[in-house]
C-alpha cells in the first residue's frame, strides 16, 4: 500500500541484470549512449537511489566526485560553502579546515573564496563545487562525466588529479562520454545499453563496441535513387589495416542516370565525431565528361597516418549539377596498431644524425 | 600511462581493513532504524552546518537583520491583543493578556516554523538530493533545528516580559523542560512526516498554511482552554500540540503543576510519532531522488 503511493508514479527498469565487479586499484570505465542507464549506476553505487533488487558490496569508503555547487548557498561565502560543502560530503570541520587551501588552490579563485557565492561566475561556481569533492580521501572514486567541468588549465588539474589516485591505488570509476579519456585512464570498461550490460572488457574493444551501435543510430543516406553505393572497402597490406602501411579505399558506385564531373569525397570521422581527415578525386577526371553504369575510385594512401581506432566514414558523390547522393556512416575503418606512436597521428618523418665538427 | 600499484585479485596477503557496506532496498525496520541513525549521527556536523546556514542565510541582504526573529512575534501579540481582548474581551485566566498571548505565540511559532519551512525546504534541495547521498532527514532536521534557535529567542523575550508585567515564575517552572522536550520531538516528528510527503505530493505544501491555520484555533494559542466545555475537553487535549502549549504556557507564566497524565500522554504520543514518521522517511529514502 505504502509502495504504490510513495513509489515512482511509473514502472521503468532503468537497470536490468546488471553484475561487475571493480577490482582493487583498478580504473573502471562505464559507458553508453544517453538513457543506457550510466547516471541511474552511479546514483546506486553513491547510494542516492537505493535498488528495487539485488545488492552492490562496496569494500572500502566510497566519494563520488561530483559537483556539489548544487549545495551551495548564493548568499555565503565561497569559504562558508565550503564548509557546508565539505559536510554534505561527510567530512568534518577539522579536516575542511585542513584541506581549504588545496580546495582553494585546486578550484583557481584566490580571493575570490572570501566573496558571496552569487557574485562568481559560472566557471568559478562550476570549479568550487567541484574542488571541495576532489579533495576527498576515500578508497574508491566515483566520477560522472565530471572531466568535461571547466576551462583547459583545470581539466589538466582533473586530470592530474587522477593520475595521482591512481598511482595511490585508489579504485577508480568513470563514467564518460568522453571515450577518449576512458581508453586512456581505465584498466577495463563495460558498455551499457538500454539498462543492459552488453560488454564487458578492454576499454578499446567497449569503446569499438559502442561506436559501432552509435554509428548505426547515424547511418542514413540521403540519395535521390541517381546512384547506389555498390561497394565500399579498405585495403592494407595484410588482413588488417595498420598504422604506417599502406592502404586502398575502393569505391564503386552504379549510376542510374548519367553523372558530369563526378566527384567523391570520402570523409573519416573520430569516433568522437568529428572530422579526422577527407580524401577527394577532384581534379581526377577530366572536366567535361559525362558517365553512366558503373564508376569506381580507387584511393590510394601511401602511408597510412591515422592513430589506431575505429572511425566513420561518409561517402558525397558530387556531380556537376550538384549533389547526386551522400551516405553518412556507410562505412567503419578498423586501424590497428602497426607503428608504436603516441598521439593522435603518425607524422611521416625522417631524420639525419650529425656527430663532431 | 602512470605506474601503480597491480590490481587487487583477492588473492594476495594483503589485509584488508577496508569497511564492507552492502546497498539493498529491503531491509527490517530495525536495521534500518538503526542504521539510519549510526549515519545520522556520523553526519551530525552536517546537520550543525546546515542549521547554521539556515540562521546566516535568512537575515542576509536585509534592512533589519536578527531583528525580524524578535518583530513578527511582537507585532502578532499587540494585534491579537487588540483584537482579543481589547475588542472581543476574551478572558487570560488573570493574566496580562499580552503575557498570556505571547506565551502560547511562542511555542506555537516554533511548531508553526518547523512543520512549513521543512515541508518547503526538501523541494527547494530536490538537485542537491539527486546528485549527493547523504541523510536526507538532515534537511527538515536543519528546518527544525533553526526554528528552536527563534523558540530560545522567544523565550528569552517572555522572560523580559515576565519581569516588565512584574509576573514572577513558581518552581514549576521546572516542568517546562519536559513541555519543550515534547514539543520538539513533536515538531520533528511532524516536519519529518510532511517532508517526506510533499516530496510525493505538492498538497501538502499547499494545505499548509491552512492546516496550521485551523491547528492553531484548535490549540489553547489566543484563548484559554477554560473556555472549552468540560465533556468535550477530553477531545480536545487528544490534541497533543493543544496539551504541550498548555503545559509550557501553565509552566512559565501560570506557575502551575502539570497534570502528570497530560503530560505523559503528550510524551508518548510525541515520541510514537517521531518513530512512525523517522521510519516512514527513511523507508522512501532510496526512491525520495526519483520523485522529488
Amino acid at each position: 500500500m505504502l509502495e504504490r503511493w510513495f513509489g515512482p508514479r511509473q514502472e521503468v527498469w532503468a537497470l536490468k541484470d546488471i553484475s561487475f565487479a571493480v577490482f582493487r586499484g583498478e580504473a573502471f570505465g562505464i559507458v553508453g549512449h544517453n538513457g543506457a542507464g550510466k547516471s541511474t549506476l552511479v546514483k546506486m553505487l553513491s547510494g542516492i537511489t537505493l535498488p528495487t533488487r539485488g545488492e552492490i558490496t562496496i569494500r572500502g569508503t566510497l566519494s563520488a566526485l561530483v559537483e556539489v555547487g548544487a549545495g551551495f548557498n548564493i548568499e555565503l561565502t565561497g569559504r562558508e560553502n565550503v564548509f557546508l560543502a565539505g559536510a554534505i560530503l561527510g567530512m568534518g570541520r577539522s579536516e575542511i579546515t585542513k584541506r581549504m587551501d588545496a580546495i582553494v588552490e585546486f578550484a583557481g579563485i584566490d580571493d575570490a573564496i572570501d566573496a558571496p557565492v552569487k557574485s562568481y561566475s559560472t566557471g568559478q561556481f562550476l570549479r568550487l563545487g567541484f574542488s571541495v569533492a576532489a579533495q576527498l580521501d576515500s578508497h574508491i572514486l566515483l566520477m560522472d562525466e565530471v572531466l568535461a567541468v571547466g576551462d583547459v588549465a583545470f581539466q589538466a588539474r582533473c586530470f592530474d588529479r587522477v593520475d595521482r589516485l591512481r598511482r595511490a591505488g585508489k579504485t577508480i570509476v568513470l563514467i564518460s562520454h568522453d571515450l577518449a579519456a576512458v581508453e586512456r585512464i581505465c584498466d577495463r570498461a563495460i558498455l551499457l545499453s538500454h539498462g543492459k550490460l552488453v560488454l564487458t572488457g578492454k576499454p578499446r574493444e567497449v569503446i569499438e563496441e559502442y561506436s559501432k551501435t552509435a554509428y548505426e543510430a547515424v547511418s542514413q543516406s540521403e540519395n535521390p535513387g541517381n546512384a547506389k553505393l555498390a561497394r565500399i572497402e579498405f585495403q592494407g597490406t595484410g588482413p588488417a589495416v595498420r598504422t604506417g602501411d599502406p592502404v586502398t579505399a575502393h569505391v564503386s558506385f552504379s549510376l542510374n542516370s548519367p553523372v558530369a564531373d563526378p566527384v567523391v569525397t570520402l570523409a573519416i570521422y573520430w569516433p568522437s565525431g568529428y572530422l579526422c581527415a577527407e580524401m577527394t578525386s577532384v581534379a581526377v577526371l577530366p572536366a567535361g565528361a559525362t558517365y553512366e553504369g558503373t564508376l569506381s575510385f580507387d584511393f590510394a594512401c601511401p602511408i597510412l597516418t591515422l592513430q589506431r581506432g575505429l572511425y566513420r566514414i561518409d561517402l558525397t558523390l558530387d556531380g556537376a549539377g550538384g549533389t547526386v547522393g551522400q551516405w553518412r556512416g556507410c562505412s567503419l575503418l578498423r586501424v590497428d596498431p602497426g607503428l608504436i606512436i603516441q598521439g593522435d597521428f603518425y607524422l611521416e618523418h625522417s631524420c639525419q644524425m650529425r656527430a663532431g665538427e | 600511462m602512470p605506474p601503480r600499484k597491480k590490481p587487487f585479485t583477492g588473492e594476495t596477503d594483503e589485509v584488508d581493513d577496508r569497511p564492507v557496506a552492502v546497498i539493498r532496498a529491503s531491509r527490517s525496520p530495525t536495521e534500518l532504524l538503526q542504521s539510519s541513525l549510526r549515519s545520522l549521527w556520523q553526519n551530525r556536523n552536517l546537520l550543525r552546518e546546515m542549521t547554521l546556514l539556515r540562521l546566516k542565510v535568512r537575515y542576509r541582504q536585509s534592512l533589519l537583520g536578527w531583528l525580524w526573529a524578535v518583530l513578527p512575534p511582537l507585532v502578532l501579540m499587540i494585534a491579537y491583543t487588540v483584537i482579543f481582548s481589547h475588542i472581543l474581551g476574551v478572558k487570560s485566566g488573570g493574566l496580562p493578556y499580552p503575557l498570556f498571548i505571547f506565551a502560547g505565540l511562542v511555542p506555537w511559532s516554533f511548531f508553526a516554523t518547523s512543520l512549513s519551512t521543512a515541508t518547503a525546504g526538501i523541494v527547494t534541495h530536490r538537485y542537491l538530493i539527486s546528485r549527493v547521498a547523504f541523510p536526507r532527514e538532515i534537511i527538515p532536521l536543519s528546518y527544525v533545528g533553526a526554528a528552536f534557535v527563534d523558540f530560545a529567542i522567544g523565550i528569552a523575550m517572555l522572560v523580559l516580559m515576565m519581569i516588565y508585567f512584574g509576573v514572577s515564575p513558581s518552581s514549576n517552572v521546572i516542568y517546562a523542560i519536559p513541555a519543550i522536550g515534547s514539543l520538539i520531538i513533536c515538531s520533528t516528528a511532524l516536519a519529518l512526516g510532511c517532508a517526506c510527503f510533499q516530496a510525493r505530493f505538492r498538497d501538502v505544501g499547499v494545505a499548509m498554511p491552512l492546516l496550521l491555520q485551523l491547528l492553531m484555533f484548535g490549540a489553547p494559542v489566543v484563548y484559554s482552554s477554560d473556555v472549552i466545555p468540560g465533556p468535550f475537553k477530553w477531545i480536545y487535549f487528544a490534541n497533543p500540540v493543544a496539551v504541550l502549549i498548555e503545559e509550557f504556557r501553565h509552566a512559565i507564566v501560570l506557575g502551575s503543576a502539570l497534570e502528570a497524565f497530560a503530560m505523559l500522554y503528550s510524551f508518548t504520543v510525541s515520541g510514537c510519532l517521531l518513530i512512525v514518521f523517522y521510519y516512514v522517511f527513511k523507508r522512501f529514502d532510496g526512491t525520495l531522488a526519483d520523485v522529488l
